[in-house]
């Protein structure tokens, strides 16, 4: 309190689902309540400073995914238009001294996360000489609940510098699909000429597929909150590429999904373009790649008679409603997996597929036992045109042409682009 | 006196049985080598989930290798030096084994654990390298087809530290060569020429002798040259090796996964690990029938 009255300072914490307490003083008002951190504050200090040019950024969000709840009530410059605009009349690519410190302005305008409708954002200036400011934006960013200010040290922030937004609600299935974004990339192992590549082949996809089931995994993740709980916790550790505990966060989303039997994973429509830039991208894959993806992300590779016969006895229980959209969606699966991603190639597959499960779905329980074994053959006979490896690029070239189909994983991208750079 | 110990070493004997339940069927004389060897052979077939009906055709396949005898176990003598029967090391490696034919995760991993802590204590590779023969290299080809690509993706996720990549060996080895005693030099060279061809043109191919021989000339070349005819020669060097090494991602797995099958039929080990399995398996089943 002491500081409060002393110092102008400003401290701000982000209020998260998980109930921390958002609270911003300025200038002696009072000190943040329970729950947030304690944040010294220094005397202020207005830099002198010149404008440079803009700097060109990686990523400039849709002005639907920003907007401001209040501006800095240390209102030095007019941001007060929208973040977008306002982020450009403070970025610049010069380096200043203020202080004997060198710095460079960098806007944060990617409110990424998730349920932090009426939350704050704040924009932060990066020092990037300093690992740790880069690590708090991120935190910040993700919403840990803070933020370094004015303070400890270095002496030059100054608040007009902040803005206070809040994001646009992010449905919860798009944080699963950004999840998946990011664990594939995690998977893939790209060295920096193959990210520019994939990055490269995601801008030549000019939509991104549908995702069918959006509603589905909406309603799981707000009934199931440790479902949500733990799925932010994942997506907040996969950005920041903490490994150790993504794999843990990974683990608790399994075995609650184990527990609930219910998948959090959105199912996206593969597009034509996905599947032809999937190709290119696993024909810059070498070995070693190969493996490690396998090794993290082993479940790509089913057993493809065990998934037919699962869904041949499946398929005899279904409402006939669903039955079809059944028959498409495994008819596919299996296909891919044994003829890659070559929609001519699909095509006898398929219809074989489908014919098996139609035959499956009408016979009476003892017929369907008698010619069990004769459905195995016919798999087997199916699976046997595919060598394993064969089968692995499929699923691999599959798994790659989901990600590209995915809403989120431009974003993502760019995303991992920019802390490629920054390190 | 001398019957007082003998009556000892019965009670050791007897402690030591009790106090191991599950290894009483190792031949207390089994070499530690021949004790690795099983051993690698388990974890192979574990990681390759092999059926029984797979594991009929490798028993077969074994019994055709080694009509030739040309395969070649190599380090058997370090380890049979680093390790005594019958000591605490040796009894790691039952442990080992045992928990293999378990098939318990969680035993294996603490023993895995164990093992690598021992092999960086003794500073000894604990498992045996198998170089197959031709006969063995042949059956390999064949018996890999055998497999689905989920046994294929699972054996490669467990394993994916092995999978090396063809151009980034060779390109290394041109730098790695130099320096090396002539000895070292020609086992040095031998082993990654022969891990290049068997991985670009794979095991059977008449082109596996053509490109371990560029491979081979690549790295003496490098070798060869003083400091400033290397460094002037490097790009053109690497380049070469990038042509000598080239081979699509897959066709170098699909040669990896069959020179393990190779290495797997090869080992001396696997009949005895096989009819452990199959007794092991009969022995569980026979138990749980009495138990029920």
């Amino acid at each position: 309190m002491k500081m409060s009255l002393t110092c102008r300072f400003i401290a701000l914490a982000l209020t998260v689902p998980t109930g921390y307490l958002m609270a911003v003083t300025v200038a002696g008002t009072p000190a943040p309540g329970p729950g947030m951190p304690s944040m010294p504050g220094l005397p202020y200090r207005m830099p002198s400073i010149s404008l440079g040019p803009p700097i060109q950024r990686p990523y400039e969000p849709a002005p639907s995914d920003v907007r401001i709840v209040q501006k800095s009530s240390n209102d030095y410059h007019p941001l007060n238009t929208s973040a977008a605009t306002a982020s450009k009349k403070w970025s610049r690519n010069t380096w200043i001294e203020t202080g004997g410190i060198e710095r460079r302005h960098f806007w944060l305008v990617h409110p990424l996360d998730t349920a932090w409708e009426k939350r704050l954002v704040a924009f932060v200036q990066e020092r990037e000489f300093w690992s740790h400011h880069q690590h708090l934006i991120n935190l910040c960013w993700l919403g840990q609940g803070w933020i370094y200010l004015d303070s400890t040290t270095q002496p030059t922030t100054f608040p007009s510098e902040l803005i206070w937004m809040g994001p646009a609600r992010v449905r919860p299935s798009t944080v699963a699909l950004r999840v998946h974004a990011l664990r594939v990339l995690q998977s893939l192992h790209l060295t920096s000429g193959q990210f520019h590549s994939l990055q490269e082949s995601l801008s030549q996809m000019t939509d991104a597929g549908d995702v069918v089931d959006a509603d589905v995994v909406d309603n799981i993740l707000t009934t199931k909150p440790d479902c949500y709980a733990t799925l932010n916790s994942l997506y907040r550790d996969s950005v920041l590429s903490n490994d150790d505990q993504s794999a843990a966060d990974g683990q608790r989303l399994l075995s609650l999904e184990d527990k609930y039997q219910v998948s959090v994973e959105p199912t996206v429509v593969v597009t034509d373009a996905a599947r032809e830039q999937a190709q290119k991208v696993f024909a810059m894959m070498n070995p070693p790649q190969i493996a490690s993806y396998l090794a993290t992300r082993a479940q790509v590779v089913p057993n493809v008679a065990e998934v037919l016969m699962a869904g041949m006895d499946e398929s005899r229980k279904i409402a006939d409603v669903d039955f079809g959209d059944y028959c498409n969606c495994l008819a596919e699966r299996i296909a891919v997996l044994t003829t890659g991603l070559d929609p001519e190639a699909n095509e006898p597959v398929i219809a074989r597929v489908k014919q098996m499960l139609a035959e499956a779905r009408n016979l009476n329980e003892s017929a369907y036992e008698d010619q069990r074994s004769d459905f195995q053959n016919e798999i087997r006979g199916i699976e046997e045109n595919c060598g394993a490896i064969q089968m692995i690029a499929h699923s691999i070239q599959w798994d790659i042409a989901c990600f590209l189909s995915n809403p989120q994983a431009k974003g993502m991208t760019t995303i991992r682009a920019r802390q490629l750079q920054q390190s | 006196m001398r019957l007082i110990s003998l009556w000892c070493l019965l009670i050791v004997a007897l402690a030591l049985s009790f106090a191991r339940p599950g290894i009483a069927n190792v031949n207390s004389t089994t070499r530690p080598s021949d004790l690795a060897l099983e051993i690698e052979a388990l974890r192979a077939m574990q990681d390759l989930q092999i059926t029984s009906t797979q594991l009929q055709q490798f028993s077969d396949a074994y019994d055709a290798a080694h009509g030739f005898n040309n395969t070649q176990v190599a380090d058997t003598g370090n380890i049979d030096k680093a390790i005594t029967t019958g000591g605490n090391d040796y009894f790691l490696l039952l442990r080992l084994r045992q928990s293999l034919l378990n098939e318990d995760a969680r035993h294996i991993e603490s023993a895995e654990k164990e093992l690598a802590q021992l092999e960086q204590r003794l500073r000894i590779n604990l498992t045996p390298r198998i170089v197959a023969g031709s006969i063995a290299q042949r059956s390999a080809v064949k018996l890999a087809t055998a497999f689905s690509g989920w046994q294929v993706a699972d054996y490669i996720a467990r394993r994916s530290d092995e999978v090396s990549d063809p151009t980034e060996v060779l390109v290394a080895a041109l730098t790695q060569c130099r320096g090396m005693s002539s000895e070292d030099f020609q086992v040095f060279s031998m082993d990654v020429a022969q891990e290049i061809s068997e991985l670009v043109a794979g095991l059977t191919s008449r082109d596996k002798s053509r490109v371990q021989i560029r491979a081979a000339n690549l790295i003496h070349m490098a070798y060869a040259l003083d400091d400033d005819a290397f460094s002037h020669q490097r790009p053109n060097l690497e380049k070469e090796a990038r042509d000598v090494a080239r081979v699509d991602a897959s066709v170098a797995l699909q040669h990896w996964i069959e020179c393990e099958i190779a290495q797997l039929l090869a080992n001396p080990k696997l009949k005895v690990a096989i009819s452990d399995r199959a007794l092991w398996v009969g022995q569980t089943a026979a138990n749980s029938e009495d138990a029920q």
